[in-house]
């Protein structure tokens, strides 16, 4: 799993951390049971704040993605069916959003665009 | 959950300088970042939690216990670091461990060598033969060969070059990665703690201004610039630390006055030294 | 006590590193150029205790000048151990020094091939140890009260007083009391030897308790 943050992304360093697990999560990346590194470990390699840690991993705890075990860490729960789902369409209605907005710049149809898109959902077929 | 340090109501007075109510608390398991200009009075008050100086009222507890009642129990917990060592120069590091370890009842001379080997200090040289990085190494690892559960730091990075203080911030992660073990940082070089610190108590003049999380005093405050005809007089006494010069003005203002301002102004996340640097100025603005 | 004789352990540490062959060596050749010159060992134990009782106060100067009293704080060793481990260890250097001159003065002896007393070498070890004893009774409180910077002229006028007291004590004597009187004095004194060495030790012990008194006094209130 790969968490990376930045000071200057501008949004808070907590919710940098919970967008990137969330991602694994419904990626697959992380599977239900798998262990989450724990909030100390994880503060001293990123070289932030523990309380940074603690406070992203409560959040995702609350948000039902993970459940903290007392003395063993974060165990990621269950994945929520809808939660993925919903998860996916935002992300595809950001893409196609960013598509037709380079397809109207550049002059390209609709139709065109529609074409694109049944190609490069066959090629993902072959992966 | 306990603290690992208490300070309640420390009053000391000199002639020039002195400490006014001091009060903060460290959770154990965690790292606090004491910072302050130079002179503000960090390393008085260290001096005073370690009963290396006399405070003249208050009350000063380590792991729930009075540092003057139970010094004797206390002091094999605690770690010291200072940014010059108080050992006699000429010893070596292998004299430092026959000096020390007869008063540690949990001295652990395997790790002591271990220590040693890992920061390449040769055990037969003389502290004063050591560079300064060497040095602060060196009582690094005293500190961590008797099982301490506080770390008490008083800038023991000014000097250092920014490899050997990332080095020591990474040693500082590492050290508290044990919950029950906890940090107490100080010095006027914030960028260390922007990074590792959980907790920051800020004194200025002797007197605390902010004591309390990290993400909580860097939230609180928000760096502000525009022209010099945007804003009003009454609207600038909202601004701490004013800088005004031909071409606008900066300075710091609280975020929730951010609704009080123009905003036309550009408001900017802001770091702890510029906290530092703005809170400095604003104090000598009323005197 | 246990703490304290740590402590006597920690002093030593702190001044090994002064204590270097060439410093002894020293001491050692002017030891037997006075043999040389007065032909008896008294001069070279005088001399040899003389190096080891300036060692006692290496403790006050090396510490100061390191800021150990910020170590001490920090092994939290107790002040009136500090005072106690102090003593302790002046009273271990004045013993030890006084075999080493001993020996030493035995061996120098016999390399010069000349006779050696040891009955007068053992009065005179003894009496040296009480007297620099008593010095440094004199010295220690001013070391706990003042520290070694501002202290360490004031502390070695006792050196010097010593001698010149003596003279005087001397002189004074000669002068109210006729030879008569004093041959008759010490004779009693030499009959009584036993009394004389009960009060000289009730004496020195006497003194070595109020410097102890004292020096725990001036070292609790001082500010570091």
């Amino acid at each position: 799993m790969k968490i990376i943050v930045s000071n200057r992304s501008g949004a808070p360093i907590y919710e940098q951390i919970k967008a990137q697990v969330k991602e694994a999560i419904f990626s697959g990346e992380l599977q239900e049971d798998d262990l989450l590194p724990s909030i100390r470990q994880l503060a001293k390699e990123l070289k932030i704040s523990v309380i940074t840690t603690t406070r992203a991993y409560g959040d995702l705890e609350e948000e039902g993605f993970v459940v903290n075990v007392q003395g063993k860490g974060c165990y990621v729960l269950p994945q929520n069916k809808e939660m993925a789902r919903e998860n996916a369409l935002r992300k595809i209605e950001l893409g196609l959003a960013d598509a037709i907005t380079a397809a109207k710049a550049g002059g390209i149809t609709k139709e065109e665009v529609a074409d694109m898109l049944n190609v490069l959902y066959k090629e993902g077929d072959y992966e | 959950m306990n603290n690992a340090l208490e300070v309640c109501g420390l009053n000391k007075s000199y002639d020039t300088f002195s400490l006014k109510d001091v009060s903060f608390k460290i959770p154990t398991g965690y790292i606090m970042g004491f910072i302050g200009p130079n002179g503000a009075g960090k390393t008085t008050t260290i001096k005073s939690i370690l009963n290396m100086i006399n405070h003249q009222s208050g009350k000063v507890s380590l792991f729930g216990l009075d540092s003057k009642d139970y010094a004797g129990q206390i002091n094999e917990q605690i770690g010291i670091v200072m940014d010059s060592p108080f050992y006699v120069e000429d010893w070596t590091a292998a004299d430092v461990e026959a000096a020390v370890s007869p008063f540690y009842s949990r001295w652990d001379g395997g790790k002591y060598v271990n220590l040693l080997k890992r920061f390449a200090i040769d055990r037969k040289k003389k502290i004063k033969e050591l560079s300064r990085g060497m040095k602060v190494k060196l009582m690094i690892a005293v500190a961590l060969s008797h099982e301490a559960r506080l770390l008490i730091l008083d800038e023991p990075t000014s000097g250092l070059d920014p490899v050997a203080r990332d080095e020591l911030c990474d040693m500082l992660s590492d050290f508290v990665t044990d919950e029950n073990r906890s940090v107490l940082f100080s010095t006027h070089i914030t960028l260390d703690l922007e990074k590792i610190a959980d907790y920051i108590t800020f004194i200025l003049d002797g007197k605390i201004v902010y004591t309390g999380t990290k993400d909580a005093l860097l939230e609180k405050y928000v760096l502000v610039k525009g022209g010099l005809s945007e804003i009003s007089a009454e609207q600038k006494k909202l601004i701490i630390g004013l800088r005004e010069h031909s071409t606008g003005f900066d300075g710091m203002t609280e975020t929730a006055s951010i609704g009080r301002l123009p905003k036309s102004l550009v408001f900017e996340p802001i770091t702890l030294e510029e906290i530092i640097i703005c809170m400095n100025k604003g104090v000598s603005l009323y005197e | 006590m246990n703490k304290a004789l740590s402590f006597v352990r920690l002093d030593y540490i702190t001044v090994k590193p002064y204590l270097t062959l060439k410093n002894l060596f020293i001491f050692l050749a002017v030891a037997v150029i006075m043999v040389i010159n007065s032909g008896s060992s008294a001069s070279a134990i005088g001399i040899l205790m003389v190096y080891a009782a300036l060692y006692v106060s290496y403790p006050f100067a090396v510490g100061e000048k390191n800021g150990i009293d910020a170590l001490y704080t920090t092994l939290s060793i107790k002040r009136n151990t500090v005072v106690l481990g102090r003593y302790l260890f002046a009273l271990t250097v004045d013993v030890c020094s006084g075999l080493l001159a001993y020996v030493f003065s035995f061996v120098i002896m016999l390399m010069l091939r000349k006779e050696f007393n040891a009955g007068e070498a053992f009065l005179v070890t003894l009496i040296m140890l009480l007297v620099f004893s008593v010095v440094q009774a004199i010295q220690l409180p001013i070391y706990f009260k003042l520290g070694y910077a501002k202290a360490k002229f004031i502390a070695y006028l006792p050196f010097f007083c010593l001698p010149l007291a003596t003279v005087a004590a001397t002189s004074l004597l000669r002068n109210v009391l006729s030879v008569n009187q004093i041959t008759v004095l010490l004779e009693w004194l030499v009959a009584n030897t036993f009394i004389m060495v009960l009060l000289g030790i009730a004496l020195w012990l006497a003194i070595v308790i109020i410097s102890f008194l004292m020096s725990l006094k001036y070292y609790n209130k001082r500010e570091l």
